[in-house]
């Protein structure tokens, strides 16, 4: 169940670059796939897997690229799809950035890369720290003797040792990021919240860490959460480097962190939490071609927390003439390219009420074409500091290494706006 | 680039390679790697862009060589060498030394790049060279070296398998398994065990059980090989299974969602036997799938929709508390929004239909018009398969005024379908369905789908007559499918309300005779003879009321899905097919081994895909066409005195027997493509899984006279492919076009097989003997039936089995020999291991 090759296109078709694993598709069926994708585009029935004359393609999009996985066999789906995103990291960290020109500039160091991260069609090793153990950027980093993949050799794959830091720092964020979708009749049809304990570390040598967390998530962890007011966590995921059986029997999350960026920990709550900031918008129509907005929004949360970089995007028909608009609070600017009418709202305190008016108009003959079709919902992003909705908060964070130094933990807490859509009647 | 302008760049090229290695023995010096690296840059460029780069192999090579130190321009050289082996073997062979002197090298790194190289090029008659590396690279302190190897005996058995088994590799791969302390070596070994046709290795207790305890050693894509390999293991009693859910239970809560999706498929497979804890494992795998759809990549979250979508119809009850989950976002794309809205059809229930109803009616309104389109159809699915739950069909209604006319038809069209399963629905419906103009349907299959329902109806809606008249009038310039509608609706309505359609009738009549499509003329003709003849007879056969359809043909069956499940968690799922039909089998043996797809059937995919599901099989869209052709081809015509206005076609007086035949032809739902085509060549179908003991068998097959006997020439590859994996793959595959094996066995070089089937409405059994001799090169098969009629049909079919075996390579020599006895004949088609 292994790839034959993996391809890297720009959008017309055109090979940037090209490992061939197995020997069994050649080149030329990149031009066969985007023929076939191209098909697909029109009828409107594009999916990121084809299947054509008994080979498969599995490609994922990014910028102005193509990556794709073609394979005669009945490879797992998943697992070469997440593969390509792996790719997709492993080339970004790299290259800072993964476009044609980086992949035209580095394409030597992209087919090492690529050598690596499949030997005949089977994944390997997508950790981009691992990789450039033994795979160094600069190539004249490459006199000094290349050491084999260390990882491999110990059983912490994603940690290799050596690593030395002038100041020892862990940086540990609580993200919460609300995905909302209201109706537009004003009931919640759905609303989960979906949490991530976002590390990044600067720790030398191979420090051995534990996190305390508040006795209300670890009891919901263990499925007893009380069942008054507790928000109940599901679905808790932690990264590869926690010992997992630690956490089962006391509790405790301990782990040799990688270096550098990645989540700890993630989870889903998915019973209905009352809106953050909750948005009406009332259309009136004065007359076929004048429109008015009416929008309220208000803050449902605590007074003591205050919302920052709350964004409201209102749509307006693509047609809309000169809209006008009045807020209580913040900016509103009109963004053709976007169709809508962007509020901004630098603080919104809890507890809090804003209003805005916009008028426009429409060109009367497009007017009488009705039926438009559906409006978007009204989007909303925005940042609440020092605030999770589940309630979970880091008691201690602990690192002891053999060296003995003594390490800075930092702890922020924030919930932002995720896929927060509020249908307009 | 022009060619001239490559060519000229080719030389200057050469000229440089030249220059750099005359240079390189005197200056070692980083200038003259770096001016080299710059060259092969360059060269690997132009390969990339497809140009050939292969005639400067040789200068290529010297330059590389004088300066071998270099690792990042040994990288090159390699890529070069790997990308022209194949078409320059001759030249190859002088880069063999080279390889092999790096595969001694100091630095592992080399030594693992060369020995990968050197197993990569693909050229079978040096494989004799790389073998001892590889054995060498097998035992070689350094994992990544190790690694490596193992790879490289996978690279080397698809180019020469016979090699690799007599230097008895696979079973010292099996040896590294258990012993080897580096993780991903032990899971490089499984991938290439698997793959090489040994995975019975790979199952026994003795090795998953260590491999399970040490799973998080792994990383997270070798996690997935090892789980899928022991995904194939049979636990030896309950008690074990719960063992090992126990110590994976945490590996649903991976990060990665393949490790995710490999447990969960292990979870399911493990417990298929046992129906209670399945039902536990799906409740448990439900959060963590959920969060994959939430959280993941748009394509991975694809691919695990597709999952669900298979376990949700297995399991509907389960789900059917989370449809929320399945709602459509915003931004995005509408492949997963095609997928979900799939979903919540296939999850609604009496609890839940009226909020998916209502949240896919705000999809109806969306500016997406395949969204829009999607919708339409899932409201209309829900209200045939939820019947009880209020409001659903006045959503359906509420379509029709939407004022787009897609949103119409479409909705028009499940109305349709609709009224035929529940005609008692009819009095709510015709309300609204006549207040909508002919001309606001404009696609034709909602045209005809209204009209349909006019036809049908008419005797209720009052304007029926006067809705269909315009059509009438434009009756030629209707596409052909609306065209066969009216003709059918017309005739109908005629029977109902005579005086208003006599003249309308006589338009349609004469235009359809005169119409230069055949079905269309046909039907016309057919209506006008059976009106001349007897306007009572007409109304018996044209007026006919068409009984309610209690069950409409689903996209899969059961069985379908069933063999889709045995390979969850992979392409089969996410493209509906089981893998034979999208994985060519002329490619699997060049680049795989038949135990890779057990399912894999011998026909070209799409032939498979019919001897296996039957006609019973409609996809949604043949399901829609059938309807029409339902409802046009029961159509009827009307009666007295039309001649005058019956148009110009000749029309000779036929004989009854012909109109009977014609009605024979037109009776069934599948009336319009018979009618036009000529009868297809006899075939023979066969039960799909055919049912006898091994008593009955014996009995028959004692009791019988032979009814044929013929001998089959087979080429050695079809030879191999039938003696392959203890004739298991063969059986399956015969099993899957409905020829089950009783028992087979023997010692090279004869094999037995004796086999069954059953002719799809035949009387009897067909039962095979067949002694596949190796050394003869052919099989002497025995066939024993009561009906004469199948015989000669079936031993063409089991001919052509046998020869499809050719086009299946597979490994060597069966494992075991002597007789074995399937479990009750009832074992094939898709077992699980």
């Amino acid at each position: 169940m292994a790839a034959s090759a993996v391809f890297i296109l720009d959008l017309k078709g055109h090979v940037i670059l090209f490992r061939d694993y197995r020997g069994d598709v050649p080149i030329r069926y990149a031009e066969r796939f985007i023929t076939k994708l191209n098909e697909l585009e029109e009828a409107g029935k594009v999916t990121p897997i084809i299947s054509d004359e008994g080979v498969s393609y599995l490609y994922v999009q990014y910028s102005n690229l193509y990556l794709l996985i073609v394979s005669r066999e009945n490879v797992n789906a998943a697992s070469m799809l997440l593969f390509l995103h792996k790719l997709r990291e492993v080339f970004v960290h790299y290259f800072n950035e993964l476009e044609e020109e980086s992949l035209r500039d580095n394409f030597v160091i992209a087919y090492e890369l690529l050598d690596e991260v499949m030997d005949y069609g089977y994944p390997q090793f997508t950790e981009a720290k691992i990789l450039s153990e033994f795979i160094k950027t600069d190539a004249y980093k490459m006199e000094v003797q290349a050491r084999p993949p260390m990882a491999v050799t110990n059983a912490v794959s994603w940690r290799s040792e050596g690593i030395r830091y002038k100041k020892n720092e862990v940086f540990l964020d609580v993200v919460e990021s609300v995905n909302l979708l209201v109706n537009s009749n004003g009931t919640v049809v759905r609303s989960e919240v979906m949490g991530a304990l976002k590390m990044r570390t600067f720790l030398s040598g191979m420090p051995e860490c534990k996190l305390g967390l508040n006795d209300k998530v670890l009891f919901e962890a263990q499925g007893r959460g009380g069942k008054n007011k507790s928000v109940e966590m599901e679905d808790i995921k932690f990264h590869q480097c926690v010992r997992l059986a630690r956490f089962e029997n006391d509790r405790t999350i301990s782990f040799i962190p990688p270096d550098g960026a990645f989540d700890l920990m993630t989870y889903r709550l998915s019973q209905n939490v009352r809106p953050l900031i909750w948005v009406e918008c009332t259309v009136e129509k004065h007359s076929r071609s004048r429109t008015e907005y009416l929008v309220k929004a208000r803050s449902q949360f605590k007074e003591r927390s205050s919302a920052s970089n709350v964004e409201i995007f209102l749509p307006l028909p693509p047609d809309a003439i000169t809209p006008t608009v009045r807020a209580s609070q913040g900016t509103a600017v009109y963004v053709p390219e976007k169709e809508a009418l962007v509020w901004k709202i630098k603080s919104f305190p809890g507890g809090r009420e804003f209003l805005l008016r916009a008028k426009f108009s429409l060109p009367s003959v497009a007017a009488e074409e009705e039926p438009h079709g559906r409006m978007p919902p009204i989007a909303v992003n925005f940042e609440i500091p020092y605030f999770t909705v589940s309630g979970i908060q880091v008691r201690y964070l602990k690192v002891i290494e053999k060296s003995g130094y003594q390490a800075l933990p930092w702890v922020r807490y924030i919930t932002t706006g995720g896929e927060y859509e509020i249908r307009m009647a | 680039m022009g060619e001239s302008k490559s060519r000229g760049e080719q030389a200057e090229i050469r000229t440089t390679l030249a220059s750099l290695a005359s240079t390189s023995g005197s200056s070692k010096g980083e200038t003259a790697v770096t001016a080299k690296r710059d060259v092969f840059k360059k060269i690997i460029n132009y390969i990339t862009i497809g140009i050939d780069m292969s005639s400067m192999f040789m200068q290529v090579m010297t330059c590389a060589v004088s300066s071998g130190e270099d690792i990042v321009l040994k990288k090159m050289l390699y890529l070069y060498i790997c990308t022209y082996a194949q078409s320059n073997p001759d030249l190859t062979l002088l880069t063999i030394n080279l390889l092999t002197k790096d595969c001694k090298d100091q630095d592992p790194t080399i030594r693992g790049l060369a020995l990968r190289s050197l197993c990569q090029l693909r050229v079978a008659n040096l494989v004799e060279y790389i073998m001892s590396p590889i054995q060498q690279g097998l035992q070689d302190a350094h994992p990544y070296v190790r690694r490596t190897a193992v790879m490289g005996v996978l690279k080397v058995y698809h180019l020469d398998k016979a090699a690799v088994l007599n230097a008895g590799m696979l079973e010292t791969l099996q040896e590294t398994m258990v012993q080897d302390k580096d993780a991903q070596v032990v899971a490089n070994c499984i991938s290439v065990l698997k793959q090489a046709g040994a995975a019975q290795m790979l199952v026994s207790r003795s090795l998953v059980i260590p491999l399970l305890n040490r799973i998080k050693e792994f990383s997270e894509w070798a996690q997935c090989q090892v789980l899928e390999a022991v995904s194939a293991y049979k636990p030896a009693n309950e008690q074990e299974v719960f063992d090992i859910m126990n110590v994976l239970d945490d590996r649903l809560l991976h990060s990665n969602s393949a490790v995710v999706m490999a447990t969960v498929k292990l979870f399911l497979h493990l417990t298929l036997t046992m129906p209670p804890t399945h039902q536990q494992v799906l409740e448990r795998i439900k959060d963590p799938l959920q969060t994959l759809i939430s959280r993941d990549h748009f394509e991975t979250a694809y691919a695990v929709l597709a999952h669900f979508l298979l376990i949700a119809q297995r399991a509907p009850v389960l789900f059917s508390q989370i449809y929320t989950t399945f709602f459509c976002r915003q931004n995005e794309p509408s492949y997963i929004k095609t997928l979900k809205l799939e979903i919540l059809t296939a999850l609604a229930d009496e609890t839940n239909a009226y909020e998916i109803a209502t949240e896919l009616t705000e999809y109806v309104n969306d500016i997406d018009e395949q969204l829009a389109r999607e919708a339409v159809k899932a409201v209309g699915r829900i209200a045939i398969e939820v019947q009880d739950v209020g409001g659903i069909v006045e959503r359906l209604l509420g379509f029709l005024e939407t004022g787009k006319s897609f949103v119409t038809a479409e909705a028009v069209i499940q109305i349709k379908d609709l009224l035929r399963r529940y005609p008692s629905i009819a009095e709510a419906c015709l309300a609204s369905v006549s207040s909508i103009a002919p001309e606001d349907v404009t696609e034709p299959e909602g045209r005809a789908a209204f009209i349909w329902i006019l036809g049908e109806y008419g005797h209720n809606i009052q304007d029926a007559p006067y809705l269909l008249e315009p059509l009438g009038s434009s009756f030629a310039d209707e596409p052909v499918p609306v065209r066969l509608a009216l003709l059918a609706a017309v005739g109908k309505l005629f029977f109902k309300r005579p005086p208003e359609c006599q003249r309308l009738l006589g338009t349609v009549l004469a235009a359809a005779m005169g119409d230069s499509n055949q079905d269309v003329h046909d039907r016309a003709l057919l209506y006008y003879r059976l009106l001349q003849q007897s306007a009572k007879e007409a109304e018996r056969v044209v007026g006919a009321p068409l009984p309610a359809i209690s069950h409409f043909a689903e996209e899969q069956s059961p069985e379908l899905r069933d063999r889709i499940f045995d390979e969850f968690n992979s392409l089969a799922v996410v493209l509906r097919a089981p893998s034979a039909n999208f994985i060519q089998e002329s490619h699997v043996s060049a680049a795989d081994d038949a135990l890779e797809a057990p399912a894999a059937l011998p026909e070209t995919p799409r032939a498979a895909a019919e001897v296996d599901e039957g006609s019973a099989l409609l996809s949604s869209h043949e399901q829609e066409e059938a309807l029409i052709d339902t409802s046009t081809s029961n159509g009827n015509s009307p009666g007295p005195s039309l001649v005058s206005t019956a148009g110009p076609a000749a029309v000779p007086t036929t004989s009854a027997s012909a109109v009977d035949d014609l009605l024979g032809l037109s009776g069934g739902d599948f009336a319009m493509p018979v009618a036009a085509t000529p009868a297809p060549p006899p075939t023979l179908s066969l039960e799909p899984r055919p049912v006898l003991t091994p008593a009955a068998f014996q009995a028959s097959w004692g009791s019988l006279q032979p009814a044929a006997r013929f001998s089959h020439p087979l080429p050695p590859s079809a030879l191999a492919a039938i003696e392959a994996n203890n004739h298991q793959d063969f059986c399956r595959r015969t099993g899957a076009v409905g020829i089950a094996t009783m028992a087979s066995g023997g010692v090279a070089p004869t094999f037995r097989f004796y086999m069954y089937a059953k002719p799809m409405g035949g009387p009897s059994m067909v039962l095979l003997e067949a002694i596949v001799d190796k050394s003869a090169g052919s099989a002497s098969v025995t066939l024993k039936c009561e009906d004469a009629a199948s015989v000669q049909p079936f031993a063409e079919l089991f001919r052509r089995q046998l020869d499809a075996m050719a086009g299946v390579d597979t490994l060597g020599p069966a494992l075991h020999s002597g007789w074995r006895m399937t479990k009750g004949g009832s074992q094939m088609g898709p077992t699980m291991i």
